[in-house]
């Protein structure tokens, strides 16, 4: 493959060879290093093929053995030049097409990310972009050791980074710290933690501060929970002076929480006939374009949309989309909910709200939640008993304590 | 006169030819040994020969500095031919070496 391509480059011709002694002119040109290829013997003259630098050295041996030469064919790269020579507009187009080439090879085009497995590839690009790292830019405007150091400092788990530029795509390759214990942003801030609902306290569990409360302690908002304030006193049983601290504390309180819901046992049922009808669109530059142009007759009508971004690569996303719409026809009829369906609709709604405070670590100890269908509405109310954490910060409040030598110094005043 | 120097080149190839032998040096080169490579009936491969002395498309003739291979068959083709190498390609029926 690669010596027929070199062949081409180079350029050869098919020539016919006639004369008393064929074979003579063969052990000369290869006596004369001339390669020479697919000899075939018809009838009285030969005909074979030779490169052009070995056709250009064939005289004299020509000359030696009185052959007589025909060239039949002549093939490669320097005859099609040749043959073309006067098309300009041809070769403007070769040469404009490597220029592209080229300008193109100057910019980046695809940013891959290696490694990562908690941060993920979108935000690492995004903070790329915020640093100037892009799609698109110029290739000579990447500094990698800049990159690395930047993704490093920005990500602290991120323990090791590398770029590199591999032809116009940039590899970010990164080694994530997995066995990183994230410190809980602590206070320490001197701080009372304060009750944010009324309740009984369930249990407390200080780990620093002076509790206030104990457990089975009724509450009410606002009350002073843990203190941040820890009094010093001295010998006499008084206090000192105070050190302070951020109060940290778990507790648990038992509260009350009030559920009430209601929707009317009307409802608009849409009921699908089947029709559809598909339109396709094109965005570019935030223009869109759909096709076809034909209108939607249906008098009601729900949509559909499937949207995708042209991209480039992986990550190189183009501001041009493309989709379909479907339309599907509905007809409205009014309907009303039978009582099992209603009360299974409201019971839905209750169990969706308690998951959710489940969800924040909340515990549901008892459920008081009635549901009763009046005339045309379905009403659900009552209240939940539950445990939950509560606590809220509150700067300290710090007390100036008389110093002891206050005296003293008001002795020579006087 | 002219018996004995034929004599002496005689005894001379002998000896070289055990040389090499003993020695188990490349045979090729020293002796000027022919090789000739074939693949099953339709391909060879021939190196170490001093030039064609007849092509047709049923026989090609080789000079060799020992002797003469001929080798026969139906359209037979030089694919390429150089000073040292030759690739024939073809129905191949017959290699003959003949001393001359």
């Amino acid at each position: 493959m690669v010596v027929r391509l070199i062949k081409y480059i180079k350029g050869y011709v098919k020539i016919r060879i006639e004369g008393y002694s064929p074979e003579r002119f063969l052990n000369l040109c290869g006596n004369h290093h001339i390669l020479l290829w697919d000899i075939q013997n018809r009838g009285n003259c030969f005909e074979l093929y030779i490169s052009i630098q070995g056709f250009r050295q064939l005289k004299p041996i020509l000359k030696k053995t009185k052959t007589k030469l025909t060239v039949l064919e002549r093939r490669g790269l320097p005859f099609f030049l040749h043959k073309y020579r006067k098309r300009k507009v041809f070769f403007m187009g070769i040469i404009t097409c490597l220029i592209i080439l080229y300008m193109l090879s100057l910019f980046i085009w695809q940013i891959e990310c290696e490694g990562n497995y908690t941060r993920s590839t979108e935000v690492i690009l995004d903070y790329l972009e915020e640093i100037n790292v892009y799609h698109g830019m110029r290739k000579r405007d990447v500094n990698c050791e800049d990159i690395e150091a930047k993704i490093r400092s920005r990500f602290n788990d991120i323990i090791w980074a590398s770029a590199q530029i591999e032809g116009t795509r940039l590899i970010i390759h990164v080694k994530e710290n997995t066995d990183l214990q994230l410190n809980e942003e602590q206070d320490t801030e001197p701080s009372d933690i304060i009750a944010n609902k009324a309740g009984t306290v369930e249990s407390i569990i200080t780990r620093s501060g002076i509790p206030m409360i104990h457990e089975g302690q009724e509450i009410a908002a606002g009350d002073l929970l843990v203190s941040g304030q820890i009094p010093i006193y001295n010998d006499a049983g008084e206090v000192a002076s105070y050190q302070y601290c951020a109060a940290d504390s778990d507790i648990m309180l038992n509260t009350t929480c009030d559920y009430s819901d209601s929707f009317s046992m009307d409802y608009e049922k849409k009921i699908y006939t089947g029709n559809k009808k598909n339109t396709y669109f094109i965005t570019l530059f935030g223009r869109t374009v759909t096709f076809p142009l034909r209108k939607i007759t249906y008098r009601n009508y729900s949509v559909i949309t499937n949207e995708n971004q042209i991209k480039l690569g992986k990550n190189f996303y183009l501001p041009c989309f493309y989709g379909k719409n479907t339309y599907e026809e509905y007809n409205i009829k009014k309907t009303t909910y039978t009582k099992q369906e209603a009360t299974a609709i409201a019971k839905e709604k209750l169990s969706g709200f308690c998951e959710d405070l489940i969800k924040k670590g909340v515990q549901i100890t008892e459920n008081n939640v009635t549901i009763n269908i009046t005339g045309k509405k379905c009403i659900a109310n009552g209240s939940l008993k539950i445990i939950e954490a509560i606590g809220k910060r509150r700067p300290v409040q710090i007390v100036e304590i008389p110093e002891e030598n206050e005296d003293e110094k008001g002795i020579p005043e006087e | 006169m002219k018996r004995d120097k034929k004599v002496k080149y005689k005894v001379n190839s002998k000896l070289k030819s055990e040389v090499v032998e003993s020695l188990k040096l490349p045979k090729d080169i020293l002796l000027g040994a022919v090789i000739v490579t074939v693949t099953g009936q339709s391909e060879a491969f021939v190196e170490n020969y001093r030039g064609i002395v007849e092509y047709t498309d049923n026989l090609i003739a080789l000079q060799t500095k020992t002797c003469l291979v001929t080798i026969t068959g139906k359209s037979l083709r030089i694919d390429y031919y150089t000073n040292d190498e030759m690739k024939i390609t073809g129905h191949i029926k017959n290699i003959q070496y003949s001393n001359n």
